[in-house]
């Protein structure tokens, strides 16, 4: 058996020594290995040439443990260590960018609740250096646009702080940042899809500007006090009685007509008797039979027909009763709208402060919407630090002792301490900061601040502001925001006022703070309107000409507000204005003209309101005037049969008469001429 | 798990191992147990033992041991560790290790986590001696009467302990064989 290299035949001592016994810890084993070697003179150790397979195996054990019992570092497991830091430069130069950039958008994506897209990412660790070429983080509420879009960035990393898990970021540069801008795709995170329909659904639910004048609006004055008016109801209620009427007369005056016609028949063979040619006595008896019974046909229907008339001309005056009784209501209306909107008490002498009030509510309440957004994600940030606190306290044994504090800086698990950003083309210049954004903002005991201002020609709109959320603080948020020479558009809403467009420059700058800890909104500010430009929306209308009139001699209007949000409801703007006081001087002037077109203008509304009722109240009007037209000449039809019949029987009477006489005469001649034959005696004196 | 500890413990010391490894392990099993987890300091204390030549088998064992009396002596190195961290001779030291990179993470200005490494240093040094002396002792005097004695065979019929033999035969082998 082969025996191993460590124990030649002959050793010297001093490696003998130092390099093997000194390396066995077994007495035994010590024994074993001076039993095979013995000392030389020559100050060697050597053994006998032939050993035993049993005394070889034993050395190679021995040899075995001499070699592990060598050094103090394992070899084996330092170069796996090795192999780790070289796997670990691996994926710092291979993976360490891709894995960076999936996490960054995880984690825009948590905070924004809406997908993120980095692009071109670079983080160099050693240098605290952090470049992307490009980064869009979409907007929830509306995805398909960004919300912000940021081109080349760089951004400078504290690399100590990094080491102590914490994120502090000394500065920030981006160029080319945009927002608001549209996206190919959208980008509501999966789960979130069903409420974009929903938030689309609620944008088109929204009007248009609405203007706070809804006591001028006399179509929405109507619509409110719809239930209150009187005019709508009578109407109805005519229209349903004619239409009763005409159903019931409608069978009636027929049913007379038919009576009449078949009259005719028999006055027609009355009329067609010739007195003059009745000369015997059944013919005579036949004629007046005839008469007769005409006669009483005609008195029968006639009687009827008189009765239907008086009825039929009872119910068109009742008819008549309730037209002019709905003419009333609609004179009732008009002045009970007219009431609603007392002109000469407020409305109109507020009119200028009104329409920048409403005005001011829209754009106030969105630019409010972004404020709550931005302190939404800023207090996520302070969400996420309690979380990690939370972790730690799982630690129980540390948790026994305490934590020592030394001095020194100490940073939050999150901090942007400064960041800037501007864009810069030929036709506007953008530039915007962001200061002491952090996860803990009780740590840094600084709130985190922001300004931005653009500037495009004559217009400016500069913002600036600060979040605040530690834990002791008065105001949540304060926010100042500026601009000028940017100019406002009117040309919705403005019928009312007898304004077709209305377009002004104007300078504006608010404050607004939201306190701590009711989260009531409360700022004020100044509107100032110049240049203004007005349309009136046709030269009758008072209000429209005195608006224009008004306002086009005013070379500046200015318009102080103030406003309120309680929590979660929108917002409530009260404003004052200059222009409120010389409109309300000439509008008492003009009160009664205006008064007067006002009503005329509810009058036009109700009565369009009731129009197609109106419509069919005079076609039902006009058919049952027909109706009653119709049984007018059935009585006047019966009463020329009557006429007729009169006429007849004057003829056949006068005919009896005479033949009578003829007769009465040809006795009396037969008899004078028998008398002349009798022999009477004469007596003669 | 525990049965291989002691059977490759078993093994270190009746084998040609250097008696120190054990002891180092031991006195790192010490210095572990009194650290408490949970932070970068322990860790890299763990890994270093992983990295120089001491008896794994022998660390894990007795740092399984020690753990569970560790938390009793907690309130003393609570007060240890507030006596060092409030020495005002390292009060800059201790401020300038604070404002480093990565040593926060160590926790060592947490008093339980100083007392731990100041009792595990103090420590290390009298518990090596005392174990290495021990298995020197072991191998001097006991090893070679126990290894036949009847008391060993009457203990090898126990359960456990047969197990644990039949463990260091198969850890052992040719180590074991030099007996």
């Amino acid at each position: 058996m082969k025996v191993p290299k460590l124990f030649k035949r002959e050793i010297k001592e001093r490696r003998f020594q130092k390099r093997i016994l000194r390396r066995i810890y077994i007495e035994s084993e010590r024994d074993f290995l001076l039993r095979l070697y013995s000392r030389e003179p020559e100050r060697r150790y050597s053994r006998s040439p032939e050993l035993s397979d049993e005394d070889a195996k034993r050395l190679k054990a021995l040899a075995r443990s001499i070699k592990k019992n060598r050094g103090v570092v394992r070899t084996g497991k330092f170069s796996l260590v090795a192999i780790l830091v070289a796997a670990i430069l691996v994926f710092n130069f291979a993976f360490k960018n891709r894995l960076l950039d999936r996490a960054l958008e995880r984690g825009l994506e948590a905070v924004f609740s809406a997908q993120a897209e980095v692009d071109g990412l670079d983080l160099r660790i050693l240098a605290g250096r952090l470049f992307f070429s490009h980064m869009s983080v979409a907007d929830k509420d509306q995805p398909l646009r960004n919300l912000f879009e940021l081109g080349a960035t760089e951004v400078d990393l504290n690399t100590g702080e990094l080491l102590k898990g914490k994120v502090v970021l000394s500065n920030l540069i981006s160029r080319e940042i945009r927002w608001h801008t549209p996206r190919s795709s959208s980008g509501a995170l999966p789960g979130e899809r069903e409420s974009e329909q929903a938030a689309e659904e609620a944008a088109a639910g929204r009007g248009g500007l609405s203007l706070n004048l809804g006591s001028l609006d006399a179509e929405a004055l109507i619509d409110e006090q719809l239930a209150n008016l009187g005019s709508p109801a009578r109407i109805a209620e005519l229209n349903g009685r004619l239409r009763d009427l005409q159903s019931r007369w409608q069978d009636s005056v027929e049913q007379a007509k038919a009576d009449v016609d078949a009259l005719a028949v028999r006055i027609d063979a009355v009329r067609s008797i010739d007195a003059g040619s009745l000369d015997t006595l059944p013919e005579l008896q036949q004629a007046v039979t005839d008469i007769r019974e005409a006669a009483n046909a005609v008195n029968r229907v006639g009687e009827d027909l008189k009765e239907a008339d008086r009825r039929i001309k009872a119910d068109r005056r009742e008819i008549a009763s309730a037209r002019e009784e709905f003419e009333a209501a609609i004179d009732a209306d008009v002045a009970y709208l007219s009431s609603m909107s007392d002109l000469s008490s407020g409305e109109l002498k507020t009119l200028v402060s009104d329409l920048v009030a409403g005005y001011l509510e829209q754009s106030l309440g969105s630019a409010y919407g972004y404020a709550r957004k931005a302190r939404g994600y800023a207090q996520r940030l302070v969400a996420g630090r309690k979380e990690s606190r939370g972790k730690r306290d799982k630690v129980r044994r540390m948790q026994r002792g305490v934590d020592v504090p030394f001095a020194a800086v100490e940073y939050p698990r999150f901090l942007l301490e400064n960041a800037a950003a501007s864009l810069e083309s030929p036709s506007r210049k953008i530039q915007g900061s962001v200061r002491n954004l952090s996860s803990n903002p009780d740590l840094i005991d600084r709130p985190l601040s922001f300004t931005f201002r653009q500037t495009a020609g004559e217009q400016m709109l500069a913002v600036e502001g600060a979040l605040d959320s530690r834990e002791k603080r008065d105001a949540d948020l304060d926010l100042g925001v500026q601009a000028a020479g940017f100019t406002f558009k009117l040309s919705k809403g403005l019928e009312d006022l007898g304004l077709s467009s209305l377009a002004t420059q104007y300078r504006f700058r608010t404050e607004l703070s939201r306190s701590h800890p009711d989260s009531t909104v409360q700022g004020q500010g100044l509107l100032e309107l110049y240049e203004l430009e007005l349309e009136p929306a046709f030269a009758q209308n008072q209000l429209g000409t005195i608006l224009y009139e008004t306002l086009g001699s005013l070379s500046k209007v200015d318009v102080s507000f103030d406003y309120t949000a309680a929590s979660g409801k929108p917002i409530r703007v009260s404003a004052r204005s200059n222009a409120d006081t010389q409109l309300a001087r000439v509008l008492e002037e003009r009160f009664a003209e205006i008064s007067a077109q006002y009503k005329d203008r509810i009058r036009e509304e109700l009565t369009a309101r009731v129009a197609s009722q109106i419509r069919e109240n005079e076609t039902l009007s006009r058919a049952f005037a027909d109706l009653v037209e119709s049984s007018d000449g059935n009585l006047a039809d019966a009463a020329a049969y009557e006429a007729v019949l009169a006429e007849k029987r004057g003829e056949v009477e006068k005919r009896i008469a005479d033949l009578r006489k003829q007769a009465t005469d040809a006795v009396k001649s037969q008899l004078e001429s028998q008398l002349e034959q009798l022999p009477l005696p004469k007596l003669k004196f | 798990m525990f049965v291989k500890w002691i059977a490759s413990l078993v093994v270190a010391i009746n084998a040609n191992n250097r008696a120190g490894e054990v002891a180092a392990g031991v006195s790192f099993a010490l210095l572990l147990a009194l650290v408490p987890s949970g932070n970068l300091l322990w860790f890299c204390l763990f890994v270093i033992t992983f990295l120089i030549k001491i008896h794994l088998g022998a660390e894990l064992l007795f740092l399984a041991l020690f753990k569970l009396l560790a938390p009793l002596a907690d309130g003393l190195l609570h007060r240890l560790g507030l006596l060092v961290l409030n020495q005002s001779l390292l009060a800059d030291l201790f401020t300038r290790a604070y404002n480093l990179p990565l040593l926060p993470l160590s926790r060592f200005n947490n008093t339980v986590v100083m007392g731990g490494l100041v009792a595990g240093i103090v420590l290390w040094v009298p518990v090596f001696l005392l174990f290495r002396q021990l298995v020197i002792l072991y191998r001097r005097s006991l090893r070679d009467r126990i290894a036949g004695s009847k008391l060993v065979k009457a203990l090898g019929r126990v359960p456990l302990v047969a197990t644990i033999g039949n463990a260091v035969r198969k850890i052992g082998g040719a180590a074991m064989s030099l007996r």
